[in-house]
């Protein structure tokens, strides 16, 4: 038998104690391990909100403004970019394909954006994913609308129910579009992305619904009916942004430069992935303070371990006395001491996995409906990895400190205690 | 007459160097013999132990053990002598509480390698450990898988002169080991003790103030009660 088993043989003589410390250092290795795996999935998630489009165009306004309206619909734009200018630089010949997005109203609560087939076929999130049907079809009608997932499950939608439009982003009651109500002809697959809280109409739809008014307001007298509306021209003025994707990627700067250069109107193109980043840099700092937390909580687990191992050392000066009578030597004290440390940590680790593990499988749920976060329940990653690793040895360390002492202490007593 | 197992000249110690304690001008104990080492608290009783243990060194003189000059040997090899060729027995407090009576008793031979080869021979440390707590008439014991807390402070006691003697040490130091018993088990943990040093062929230093012991011993070193005790020069 080895001096670590001597080690948890003295541990087990030691119980509650034993079992308080792993239980403190279990409880803040879960946090810390949590912590990481949310940070890491909002990171993910954050980034797979958007993938394959190259550009995001808007009339000039922030960098960031343009990613939050077109993309997370947060926000509203100021200008729109006009239909000719928009039919212009999706004929560059770089361009391969675009999507025009109109927004603006809502539908309660929800975004309505108006777009083109072009969305069901080119818009792409978690790097490949595209937008897949979970009933229905898409738009082949005018007053046709598509909605996400979590529209239907949260208004209990389903296809052939007929909704009405509200102008304006807040739904009050008042200014509805209740003159040309809109059919759900499609229900999208979950995608954890804005596009689950969107209702997806077309561009002539928009159109349409906006005939008879002006400004915000209805025109009075002016009233064109569902009908009568079909028959009028229904290609929109303008739009409020559109993505593009390129033929090839390494024509990104080039298409960028001829549109912040596009000389009929004042028009910004960014980089959807390269702003993503710089958003999330931002908001990042909360999300770095939250693992400086948890980590300060794991210390003070470890802090635990280092008081229990000192307070234990005075009574213990005995039993290394007779440990150093039977031929054990100055390092074998030190051994028996940071084996304890390292026992201690390394259970504390495992137990810490384990909770974090049950409480993944508890929350899971109610985390991908609250925040709309899928969380995966895989191995830890490489990430993860070396965090325990830096408990473990972070523990190492501290169990140093006891383990000198009582190195120190069987030195200057040797082997003839009195107590 | 053999080699002396313990050989000291001249020998001086103090825990502060300009005080000795301690001064042995010439010692030699032979192979075997029972030795009882007698004097008042504070005369450095636990001082020679530690000495002759190798656990404190003397500030000047020769100390030979088994005829190697203590002294001279560097910490770690001085550890390794000590749990080769010692076995240690406390006043009290002689177990370590989160071990079994075997594992006790089976202690030094994980820090040894010379008597874990020395129990190799007779069936491994635990049957060696079986057999000598057999001849402490601690058999039931042995078998219990009772806390050695519990056990009295005799068959503690006993537990200890067992664990001194696994693997066959030749010098066996023993320091007050009677001191918490009664004047009745007194003797007979020393018959007992006696009996196996015997018959492992050790060498037995005993420790004690009590003088009514003196009389069981092969000889008796008196540590003067005054002044620099001093070990005058014994036959």
């Amino acid at each position: 038998m080895s001096i670590l088993a001597l080690a948890v043989k003295s541990l087990l003589s030691r119980r509650t104690t034993a079992v308080l410390v792993i239980l403190s250092i279990g409880l803040s290795v879960a946090l810390l391990l949590g912590v990481e795996r949310l940070r890491t999935q909002a990171r993910a998630s954050f980034a797979n909100t958007i993938s394959g489009t190259d550009l995001v165009v808007g009339a000039r306004t922030g960098a960031t403004a343009l990613l939050l309206h077109s993309v997370f619909r947060i926000g509203y734009a100021t200008n729109n970019v006009s239909w000719t200018s928009y039919q212009e630089i999706a004929r560059h010949p770089r361009v391969r394909w675009t999507i025009p997005l109109s927004l603006g109203d809502s539908h309660r609560g929800f975004a309505v954006l108006g777009t083109s087939l072009d969305y069901f076929r080119h818009y792409r999130y978690a790097r490949t994913h595209g937008l897949e049907l979970a009933a229905g079809r898409v738009f082949d009608d005018v007053y046709d609308a598509v909605v996400g997932a979590d529209v239907a499950r949260e208004l209990g939608y389903h296809v052939g129910k007929s909704i009405v439009v509200a102008h304006g982003a807040v739904d009050a009651g008042l200014s509805l579009h209740d003159d040309k109500p809109f059919r759900v002809v499609g229900v999208l697959r979950k995608t954890g992305t804005p596009v689950d809280r969107t209702v997806h109409v077309t561009l002539a739809g928009l159109e349409a619904i906006h005939l008879d008014w002006q400004s915000g307001m209805r025109v009075p007298g002016a009233t064109v009916s569902a009908d009568e509306a079909r028959h009028h021209d229904l290609t929109p003025r303008s739009i409020t942004a559109f993505l593009i994707g390129l033929d090839s990627r390494t024509a990104v700067f080039h298409v960028q430069r001829f549109v912040n250069e596009y000389r009929r109107e004042p028009l910004l193109a960014i980089l959807p992935g390269v702003v993503l980043q710089e958003l999330w840099d931002a908001i990042g700092v909360a999300e770095q303070a939250l693992l400086a937390v948890s980590a300060l909580v794991a210390l003070v687990g470890l802090c635990g371990m280092v008081t229990a191992l000192l307070t234990g050392l005075n009574e213990r000066r005995r039993e290394m006395a007779i440990l150093r009578s039977v031929g054990a030597r100055p390092r074998h004290v030190l051994t028996l001491i940071v084996g304890e440390a390292t026992a201690l940590a390394t259970t504390g680790i495992a137990l810490g996995v384990a909770l974090l593990y049950l409480a993944l499988v508890v929350v899971r749920d109610v985390i991908q409906t609250r925040l709309g976060l899928s969380i995966e329940i895989g191995l830890p990653s490489r990430h993860e990895w070396l965090l325990l690793g830096a408990v473990l040895l972070a523990s190492f360390v501290a169990g140093l400190w006891p383990a000198m002492r009582a190195y120190r202490q069987s030195l200057a007593d040797g082997m003839m205690v009195h107590v | 007459m053999s080699e002396p197992v313990i050989e000291a000249r001249d020998l001086e110690f103090g825990w502060t160097p300009d005080q000795p304690l301690l001064r042995v001008e010439r010692l030699a104990i032979p192979a075997g013999q029972r030795v009882f080492v007698h004097g008042p608290s504070g005369s450095g009783k636990s001082s020679l132990l530690s000495l002759l243990a190798g656990v404190v060194a003397p500030q000047r003189g020769s100390l030979q053990i088994l005829g190697t000059e203590i002294p001279r040997l560097p910490g770690a090899a001085r550890d390794a002598f000590r749990a080769d060729h010692f076995g240690i027995i406390f006043q009290l407090f002689n177990l370590v509480p989160y071990l079994s009576v075997i594992e006790n008793v089976t202690l030094p031979c994980r820090f040894s390698a010379r008597r874990r080869r020395q129990v190799e021979g007779c069936g491994g440390a635990e049957r060696e450990a079986a057999r000598l707590l057999e001849h402490l008439d601690l058999g039931a014991e042995a078998r219990s898988r009772r806390a050695v807390t519990r056990l009295s402070v005799g068959q503690q006691q006993r537990v200890a002169a067992a664990r001194a003697l696994i693997g066959r040490p030749e010098i066996v130091l023993a320091d007050e080991p009677t001191s918490a018993l009664d004047s009745d088990r007194r003797e007979a943990f020393l018959r007992l003790l006696f009996r196996e040093c015997e018959s492992e062929a050790a060498t037995l230093l005993l420790v004690s103030h009590d003088r009514t012991l003196e009389r069981l011993f092969d000889r008796t070193l008196p540590l003067a009660d005054l002044g620099v005790p001093s070990l005058q020069p014994v036959a």
